[in-house]
């Protein structure tokens, strides 16, 4: 009741009074996910052809690399022009910003600058008005499209440990709204846009999304004990959630914790994995003992939300009319459905834009129809790509190739694979059911990675969390060779 | 009237800066700034070569063997003392090594019962803070909106506590703040009260005299005065450091042991157990000599002048907000700003990945004086007798070109 309410009546009342017109960017993106892709292609190679203009004319970084890549002006005449343009990379963006990656026009009062919590860097990128709504519209089809969670639903969140800290930008210092506006008065501040962006913030997390944000496991790492494990599902009980939102390794810690004790957990229609990648054995197990069905998006803090599924859930689909993407290997678009590096062009954002941002994923993108009648392409994350192992062939395997593997083992419960200088390798092994983990198994894992050298075998009691509060299932020493 | 000055000495920084292998070849287009000095200095090709010459040529352990290369290490570390000694203006027994200052000041705290009640500044790193938390009750002294001791409420602590010890620090590390040491120490003096002075922001820049200073424990850390790491220094009246019976004992620190009992060294040998740091002990001398050789008055009017010049510049600056002593006051080699809608880690890593800047950023192990002055965790930016007045306007100027961006 509340929810349909609050998506019918509170949502719009609330937005009417404001510049934001979110719910009804979201009702176009639902509504171009259908459009034939043809139309859509048209449509973005328009808002393209925008952006690339005013990035060469407006921001100094791509003034200088777009008219070394013979585009002075900036006017793309066809997609051939687009792809001359050298990726933007991270490197790039820290050595420019903010001065050199910004725009020289736009009103500066109106952008929002944010901290990205990366995986192993921390960028900040600042958007304008447009691209901050059009991100709440993503933000708001991600979370509720084909499922039975919609805004005003209760959910629950449970972040990795960077969440919680300092990410670059002062953020949010209340967390209830009426103590927001206690402030404001406090402070008579009714007209500060940060205070306004705030008071935002906490409306649309505390009464349209209902959100309860639960802390990290902490430094202990990808096991937490039954004792603490209780306390979240006992948590989790009493919010009764419908959607729950947590890192990969939380959700299987849970799961393992109330397979292991029988433990009450209370029935949650949709589990989200966020930050990482679920590996496949994982989610079927999260679904099987938590009850839940899985779903996924995908976004990132710097680009916003670029993919969701749909209850086919058969890859993610991408959000074609917020960003272009591609996918490329040694500097050239790869075929449908195969490996690459995952570019990404944010079409509306004119404070900082970012062209061909080469976003540090290893993808797969399917453009064959789904069965659910959108038209977008679907995307397939297989991992972080310094974690892909790339092999003295040029062969590849994936953060996902690894974790389905390795997940399927009868003697894992988790892992960690780091390879060192010289090809060695080391596994550290999580034994299931507090079993010895075998040479056998080493030698399998051997065979599966194609090493020369035996792979080393350590039995630990827990995976620590990276500085992100992330976890990484790989480390790679060889990342590089894959040509991004 | 004829009046004679004395010639002034020009303080050749380009020289300076010629010693330490980090900055050399730095004329590039991008060189690297360093203004994390406060962190931990740059090293001197005459510290590292000490540091190597021991590993190369002299290594053996000190105060056992006969040979003769255990003989010339264990003169060149008692020389070493008795340069940290000369250079601190103290007796050498006064003068213990240990591996940083948090340990000099866990070895006052452990090495002896103190009465119940210690009284810690408001300013403190946490290393002079955390280590008599642990042990019992502290009471910590308010600060004044500079981050500096008030003394009116130090008097009516020391009245209501009568505290067994005093421990400040001499420059506060997170903003600068030089501390009316002098008066704290006759104030305490006069309670009864021990004193224990953190000379860790201190020693790189200003010349230290214990003898003058009046202290009872007064401690610093190599790695701040451009010697290694893991070496540092607990000064202690003689007194002072017999009564931490506590502390120490193991080998290299006893006469003689027996089944029924053992005779331990006199001070400073029994506070130092176990095989030292020699390589360390032999660099932080050969730093301390540096130094010297620079002039320590040189050094402190060299980075007093770029620091009033950075807080003055700064403090003009939109959206910035410079903290501790204002413009015009003494402090100690260190600049500590916020800049509006900006986390201090953000603003740091910005001036690295952009400008090659390298500054410190948070709290300062000092949270709880950024908490009771209300301060959001700042940058930090530090100087040392290698810093440039060029690179000084280059901060200002990477602050500058990011303010204008918000």
């Amino acid at each position: 009741m509340y929810a349909t309410l609050m998506s019918r009546v509170g949502l719009p009342l609330m937005l009417r009074p404001t510049r934001s017109r979110f719910d009804r960017h979201a009702k176009e993106i639902r509504a171009r996910q259908f459009w034939p892709a043809e139309r859509r292609r048209q449509w973005q190679w328009e808002r393209l052809q925008a952006i690339v203009r005013h990035a060469a004319t407006t921001v100094p970084f791509y003034r200088e690399r777009l008219a070394a890549a013979g585009l002075r002006d900036g006017e793309l005449r066809s997609w051939d022009d687009f792809e001359r343009i050298p990726p933007t990379t991270k490197d790039d963006l820290e050595a420019n910003f903010p001065d050199r990656m910004l725009s020289d026009v736009g009103d500066r009062s109106d952008w929002r600058w944010f901290g990205t919590r990366g995986t192993t860097r921390r960028t900040i990128v600042v958007n304008d008005f447009l691209k901050r709504d059009l991100g709440l519209a993503g933000i708001m089809v991600s979370m509720t499209e084909d499922t039975p969670y919609q805004y005003g639903h209760r959910c629950a969140f449970i972040p990795p440990d960077a969440c919680n800290a300092l990410c670059g930008v002062e953020g949010l210092r209340e967390t209830s709204v009426l103590r927001q506006v206690g402030r404001m008065a406090l402070r008579r501040s009714w007209s500060d846009p940060d205070a306004l962006g705030d008071l935002r913030s906490l409306v649309m997390n505390n009464w349209v999304k209902r959100q309860t944000l639960l802390p990290p496991f902490g430094a202990e790492g990808s096991e937490i004990d039954d004792e603490r494990a209780s306390w979240y599902v006992a948590q989790l009980r009493a919010v009764r959630p419908r959607l729950l939102k947590a890192l990969p390794e939380y959700l299987y810690g849970l799961a393992r914790h109330v397979e292991r004790t029988g433990d009450r957990f209370p029935p949650i229609a949709v589990i989200k994995p966020m930050g990482a990648l679920m590996a496949r054995p994982i989610k079927d197990y999260v679904e099987r003992v938590l009850g839940g069905q899985v779903r996924e998006d995908y976004g990132s803090s710097d680009m916003g939300p670029m993919a969701f599924d749909c209850r086919q859930r058969t890859g993610m689909h991408l959000f074609e009319d917020l960003c272009h993407f591609e996918v490329v290997r040694d500097g050239a678009r790869v075929a449908d459905g195969e490996l690459g590096s995952l570019l990404v062009t944010e079409l509306h954002n004119r404070a900082m834009p970012l062209i061909r941002y080469q976003i540090g994923d290893v993808v797969r993108v399917e453009r064959s129809p789904c069965d659910c009648g959108r038209t977008t392409p679907r995307l397939f994350t297989e991992g972080r790509l310094q974690n892909a192992l790339v092999r003295p062939d040029r062969s590849v395997l994936t953060d996902a190739a690894i974790g389905d593997y390795l997940y399927r083992q009868p003697q894992v419960s988790d892992y960690q694979l780091v390879e060192r200088a010289g090809d060695r390798f080391e596994l550290k092994v999580i034994p299931r059911n507090g079993d010895k983990a075998s040479g056998l198994l080493a030698e399998r894992v051997r065979r599966f990675i194609d090493a020369d050298a035996p792979v080393r075998l350590r039995e630990v009691k827990t995976i620590a969390p990276e500085g992100s509060g992330k976890f990484c299932h790989c480390k790679s020493a060889s990342y590089a060779a894959f040509g991004a | 009237m004829n009046v004679v000055t004395a010639p002034t000495v020009t303080y050749d920084v380009d020289r300076i800066r010629r010693d330490f292998p980090l900055l050399v070849g730095q004329e590039g287009e991008s060189p690297t700034i360093y203004l994390d000095s406060a962190a931990t200095s740059l090293k001197p090709a005459c510290v590292i070569g000490a540091v190597r010459e021991f590993y190369e040529a002299e290594t053996a352990n000190t105060g056992r063997g006969v040979h003769w290369l255990a003989e010339n290490v264990t003169d060149r570390f008692e020389a070493a003392r008795e340069t940290i000694a000369g250079w601190i203006n103290a007796q050498t027994r006064e003068v213990v090594f240990v591996s940083n200052c948090t340990a000099a000041i866990r070895m006052v705290a452990e090495g002896r019962e103190w009465p119940p009640c210690v009284l810690v500044g408001r300013s403190e790193h946490h290393s002079n803070d955390l280590p008599w938390r642990v042990r019992g009750t502290t009471v910590a002294v308010s600060v004044d909106e500079c981050g500096a001791i008030d003394l009116d409420d130090m008097q009516r602590c020391l009245e209501a506590h009568r505290p067994a010890l005093v421990a400040v620090t001499m420059i506060s590390n997170a903003l600068g703040t030089v501390q009316p040491v002098d008066a704290i120490i006759e104030l305490a003096h006069q309670f009864g009260a021990r004193v224990l002075v953190d000379a860790s922001q201190a020693v790189a820049h200003r010349a230290i005299d214990v003898e003058a200073i009046g202290c009872d424990f007064l401690c610093f850390s190599g790695h701040k005065m451009c010697g290694p790491s893991g070496v540092g220094v607990l000064h202690g009246k003689e007194n002072c450091l017999a009564e931490l019976t506590d502390a120490g004992f193991g080998g290299g620190a006893v006469e003689e042991v027996h089944a029924e009992g053992f005779t331990a060294r006199e001070v400073p040998w029994r506070l130092e157990p176990g095989t030292p740091n020699i390589e360390g002990v032999l660099g932080l001398a050969v730093a301390s000599d540096y130094l010297d050789g620079v002039g320590m008055e040189a050094i402190e009017r060299h980075v007093n002048e770029l620091a009033a010049d950075m807080v003055d510049r700064l403090s003009r600056l939109r959206k910035v907000s410079v903290h501790g002593p204002p413009a015009g006051q003494d402090r100690g080699a260190i600049v500590s700003f916020s800049v509006d809608g900006l986390e201090s880690h953000a603003v740091a890593r910005i001036l690295s990945q952009r400008h090659r800047i390298c500054v410190r950023s948070g709290y300062h192990c000092a949270q709880p004086l950024h908490e009771s002055l209300g301060l959001p965790p700042t940058v930090r930016a530090s100087l040392a007798l290698y810093t440039t007045r060029h690179e000084v306007d280059r901060i200002v100027e990477a602050v500058e070109q990011l303010t204008a961006a918000l």
